[in-house]
């Protein structure tokens, strides 16, 4: 009675302070002991992990933002990977209990989420170089080329926008219709915007998804927000584009109908076999038998002549 | 007696010095032979022109069947030397090397066909690399610099030398058709679909027609028309079994030796319908597909083993591709590659009961416009059988569809402005030619559809986000795409039909679902996706009317079977409608090209046409012993690809043809060739030199055949006899002249057969039915009933 009230007061206390971190006991029935700090740290990295790319989710920019805690996160799943001289008290090694040793394994899921389907969905790998030193638990962070190239066009653009907002700032209209601003800073709009479309339209050179997202944003902020853009003016094409489609629906035209006039012309020599008459001339002889025997003998002689004429002789000779 | 005899005297028929009574008796038989034949004659007529003929006067003159197609030879010619060959002790060898070499060449013609496939592939990848990379990307950054200050347009340049680009790689292709190869020109499915049905296509598959067909799918797509290369990978695919198993090439004139025992119409069929089937498999990346394919709209003439050896192609041949292909895009040893056509994957694909209606709709829509497709594509083809035949003209005409598709690609352009933010459709490649006249930062979703790759687009069609296309773009990509599809099957170029129905079945597919999500906005979960693939099946399955493999490369080139069902009914119902208009488009083409193709069943309401109709009475025979002079005469005056043997023949007393005697055998034209090649005549009862090994395998290879001046005959040799009997076939297929129509059409349907004679009671050779013969009965239906109608034969 006694433990049956202890164990329900336990279980009672269970439910009503759940609690951040599974309590770290020596209890001698907890099995896994030893492990549950190298678990707790590796929470702690995850978490940090998650609230950057949350934070940093609209817009997406985790590569730029959140490369230090990425960092973080995968040298330290790497040493959970590596736990080999830890044990728990069945002797198997904590990477073991971590990663296989139960049906789910939360922590490696999430490092799975975290990897796959925030960093390399990203295509961070494209703005962020991480070169890995693991076994010394360090690692180099670089940028590359392009990613601070285009850093320093869009910083260009901001300094702009931000030097003649401040001269406008006073005018709310105007900073609202934007068509000043968009002719003061149209240069390094253009610049930025070049840059960008020459490496988007590369093949298999990619920006990831933050300078793709950044340029979106730009370019929707510049040409509808601030309706800076420039409308492409089709009327200019229009008279060279009429004159192609003139031509065209010309020479189709005169094609068809010259073919309608010229051709057809064919006779073709139908015949119908089930009114076909008997055959006459050649094919006439070529059905009957062709030699009688008294032709026979006139071939056989040698001094026939030349023998193309030797097809002439009659053979309806049979009987 | 006497006043009869009277009669007779006067009217002088009466050898004076002959016995008056036998010689009475003589003009009176002679008289009742006439009566008798006069009547028979009547009889005869009064049947041609019996009631089922008084409508077929109606006939339009196109509806013909050309007298140039022959058939294939099926048919072992038994001769005394074929049946000495199985006793030979080397037979038992012969035998098993035989049934290795097929799975061999059958391993080949896997290999082969993929290395076709990714050749194209390949080239194609490089047409649109120089395409976009160099032409327009530099024109388009020249255009860009240039705006800045001028008012003149610009993209229009970058306009004709797009259109000029594509008029020159179809200008190659448009070449090789007319100038190199003609048969290459087209889907090529007809021509093989004939073929297996046993009809000798000439150069369907030569190896010239092989590298045309390749060099010209690649220049056509890459040139921009509305064109796939999936019906060409089918005719090179059985071009190259055709090749491959005869170990030799008429086209290079080189012979290699190799697998002399495939050297025959029967065995090549065989090898063409695994070559068709390795073809599908590399075009889609579907061997189960390929297989059916074969079974379904190819082979005419099936059996298990052959199955299993088209399987065993076709598995091969999907391999090899995506082993190609993987490595040409660096990813050597990464097999998952899937065909030239892939569709992509499917992510949602949930389906519900209600949709099901949805989909049967779909099937409705898409029979009904396939069959508009065929109505109107037979007109137009009808239209350029018969008044562009020049060669200049089919020339000018590629030309002309292919300047004005690229046109049409950028009028659609400039004219709908459905610009979309870039990043919208991650799917849509990022080429600099999308941006046209769109703002910056944003393409245009009509040119992602008009200038990628065919398959690109049906992939964005697919699995685009459901906003990425405007009902307007959809509308008008899938109005121009349908007519442009429309305009160009036909033209002389090598050009598939799959592909270009299935992007116009998307479009309007993609439509029906984002109109199905407007009329149900509560019902979430409606992919526009699913109903796009859908609306690709209805599209193709209306134009060609296949099924099966239809069903089954659709499920391979999605890698998805969840769709099975939609997909099977979508076409289940298509089929139906469709088949209520008119018939599939391989079939209506078949018949444009006046094939003399034997359909699976004889036409309905000829029972009463009996063989006595059919067949032709005037055959040119052979007795079994002849002197070579009358053969050299009949050799060179005839095409006749074979002569029957018979006892006698003699002049017939009533009529103008002769009478024959008893059917004694058969021999093959190439047979006697043979014979007088290696001049195994005989001189006065004796004979005199050895038959050439190779003499069975000798059967009918018209490809073989030397002229006659090449014999080099002198008139001694003339002179000479030629004893027929062992070298000819002596039990060949014979019906008595009673035989009906649908018999006669499922002996020649069944055995493949060339010829058929009709002997009479007697055994006497009364005449001979050939494949013509047969298929100039078809059946029409008007007015809810059915006749038989007799086609011309068009001998020009």
């Amino acid at each position: 009675m006694k433990r049956i009230l202890i164990g329900s007061l336990l279980y009672i206390t269970a439910i009503c302070l759940p609690q951040e971190s599974a309590p770290i006991t020596d209890d001698p029935w907890d099995l896994d002991g030893p492990c549950q700090k190298y678990v707790e740290k590796f929470a702690v990295v995850q978490s940090e992990m998650v609230a950057c790319a949350t934070n940093w989710s609209i817009p997406p920019k985790v590569c730029t933002n959140c490369y230090n805690n990425y960092r973080d996160f995968k040298l330290y799943e790497y040493e959970t990977k590596h736990l080999d001289t830890v044990y728990s008290l069945d002797n198997r090694t904590c990477s073991q209990v971590i990663y296989d040793n139960y049906l789910l394994s939360y922590s490696s899921d999430i490092s799975t989420a975290l990897t796959a389907k925030i960093w390399e969905k990203s295509r961070c790998d494209s703005c962020v170089t991480l070169t890995w030193d693991f076994p010394h638990n360090k690692s180099d962070v670089a940028f590359t080329q392009r990613t601070l190239q285009f850093q320093n066009l869009l910083y260009e653009w901001r300094n702009c926008v931000v030097n003649y907002t401040s001269i406008l700032d006073d005018d709310v209209d105007q900073r609202n219709n934007g068509s000043k601003l968009c002719s003061l800073c149209k240069t390094p709009f253009d610049e930025l915007y070049a840059y960008y479309w020459k490496i988007y339209t590369t093949p298999d050179v990619d920006f990831c998804v933050d300078v793709e997202t950044t340029m979106n944003d730009t370019i929707h902020l510049w040409d509808d927000v601030w309706k800076c853009a420039e409308k492409q003016d089709r009327n200019r094409d229009l008279a060279g584009i009429m004159i192609t489609f003139a031509t065209l629906v010309l020479l189709t035209a005169l094609f068809y109908a010259a073919s309608y006039i010229q051709g057809g012309g064919q006779t073709r020599n139908l015949v119908r076999y089930s009114r076909l008459s008997d055959p006459r001339g050649q094919r006439s002889r070529l059905l009957s038998s062709g030699m009688s025997d008294a032709d026979l003998v006139h071939r056989a002689l040698p001094a026939q002549g030349p023998s193309s004429s030797a097809y002439d002789v009659p053979i309806h000779q049979t009987r | 007696m006497t006043s009869r005899g009277r009669v007779r005297t006067t009217s002088n028929s009466l050898d004076p010095n002959e016995d008056p009574v036998s010689g009475l008796e003589r003009v009176f038989s002679n008289s009742n032979l006439e009566q008798i034949a006069r009547q028979r004659r009547r009889q005869e007529e009064a049947m041609l022109f019996s009631r089922q003929f008084t409508e077929s006067d109606r006939t339009d003159s196109h509806e013909a069947l050309s007298a140039r197609y022959e058939s294939l030879n099926y048919e072992v010619s038994e001769n005394r030397l074929y049946r000495d060959a199985e006793k030979k002790p080397s037979h038992q060898l012969t035998l098993w090397r035989i049934s290795r070499n097929r799975w061999f060449v059958c391993f080949l013609i896997g290999v082969f066909t993929g290395l076709v496939a990714a050749f194209i592939d390949i080239m194609v990848h490089y047409s649109k690399d120089i395409k976009f990379s160099w032409i327009l990307k530099y024109l388009i950054s020249k255009c860009s610099e240039e705006q800045r200050g001028t008012t003149a347009g610009c993209m229009w340049t970058v306009m004709i030398a797009w259109i000029g680009y594509n008029c020159f790689l179809v200008t190659i292709a448009a070449i090789l058709v007319i100038y190199v190869a003609p048969i290459a020109g087209g889907s090529g499915i007809p021509q093989i679909k004939c073929y297996l049905n046993g009809i000798a296509i000439p150069e369907v598959v030569r190896l010239k027609t092989l590298v045309s067909k390749a060099i010209g799918v690649a220049c056509s797509v890459g040139g921009g028309l509305c064109a796939g290369k999936e019906g060409p990978m089918i005719h090179s695919g059985a071009a190259v079994g055709a090749g491959i198993s005869q170990g030799k090439s008429y086209s290079l004139g080189i012979d290699f030796g190799l697998f002399r025992e495939f050297r025959n119409d029967r065995e090549r069929r065989d090898f063409v319908s695994a070559g068709a089937a390795a073809g599908v498999a590399a075009a889609f990346g579907a061997p189960i597909g390929g297989v059916l394919f074969s079974l379904e709209e190819g082979a005419s003439f099936w059996n298990q083993n052959l199955t299993w050896r088209m399987f065993f192609s076709a598995m091969i041949s999907s391999f090899t591709v995506n082993w190609i292909l993987s490595w040409f895009n660096g990813r050597s040893g990464w097999l998952s590659w899937t065909g030239l056509a892939n569709f992509g994957i499917f992510e949602n694909k949930d389906y519900n009961i209600w949709e099901i209606p949805l989909f049967l709709l779909i099937g409705i829509i898409g029979g009904c416009l396939g069959a508009l497709f065929n109505y109107l594509n037979t007109r137009l083809t009808e239209f350029r059988k018969k008044y562009v035949s020049s060669k200049f003209g089919r020339l000018f005409e590629c030309l002309l569809v292919a300047a004005v598709s690229g046109f049409l690609a950028f009028l659609t352009i400039f004219a709908i402005d459905d610009c979309q933010p870039i990043g919208a459709n991650p799917t849509a490649t990022s080429t600099q030619i999308n941006q046209m006249w769109c703002k910056k930062g944003e393409y245009s979703a009509v040119a992602s559809l008009f200038f990628q790759n065919p398959e690109e687009s049906v992939k964005s069609l697919f699995h685009s986000p459901i906003n990425s296309f405007g009902v307007t773009t959809l509308i008008i990509f899938g109005i121009e795409y349908f007519l442009l599809t429309l305009w160009t099957f036909g033209i002389s170029v090598p050009s598939g039909v799959f592909i270009p129905a299935i992007l116009t079945g998307a479009a309007w597919g993609r439509l029906f679902g984002i109109l199905v999500e407007r009329l149900f906005p509560s019902v979430t979960g409606i992919d526009p996706g699913k109903y796009a693939l859908a609306g690709a099946a209805a599209q193709l399955g209306g134009v060609v009317r296949m099924t099966i493999s239809l069903t089954a490369i659709i499920m391979e080139a999605t890698k998805d079977i969840t769709f099975g069902l939609p997909i099977m009914l979508v076409l289940m119902v298509t089929k139906w409608v469709g088949d209520i208009f008119n018939e599939g488009l391989y079939d209506a083409h078949i018949d444009l090209a006046e094939v003399p193709i034997l359909g699976w069943n004889p036409p309905k309401m000829s029972r009463n046409i009996l063989a006595d109709r059919v067949m032709r009475k005037d055959v040119v025979a052979l007795e079994r012993r002849e002197r070579v002079s009358r053969i050299i005469e009949i050799l060179r005056s005839t095409l006749h690809h074979g002569f029957p043997v018979v006892d006698r023949i003699e002049e017939s007393p009533y009529e103008s043809l002769p009478d024959y005697g008893r059917l004694k055998g058969y021999i093959l034209r190439s047979q006697l060739f043979k014979l007088l090649e290696n001049r195994i005549f005989e001189e006065e009862g004796s004979s005199h030199g050895g038959l050439p090994a190779d003499f069975y395998e000798c059967q009918d290879d018209d490809d073989q055949m030397k002229s006659l001046a090449d014999l080099g005959l002198t008139p001694y040799d003339e002179s000479c006899w030629l004893d027929i009997e062992p070298y000819m076939h002596p039990h060949p297929h014979r019906v008595p002249i009673n035989t009906s129509l649908p018999f006669i059409f499922r002996l020649f349907r069944g055995l493949g057969l060339r010829y058929l004679f009709v002997v009479n009671d007697d055994n006497h050779l009364r005449g001979v039915i050939t494949r013509k013969d047969v298929a100039r009965f078809r059946e029409r239906r008007r007015n809810h009933e059915y006749h038989v109608e007799e086609l011309y034969i068009s001998e020009s």
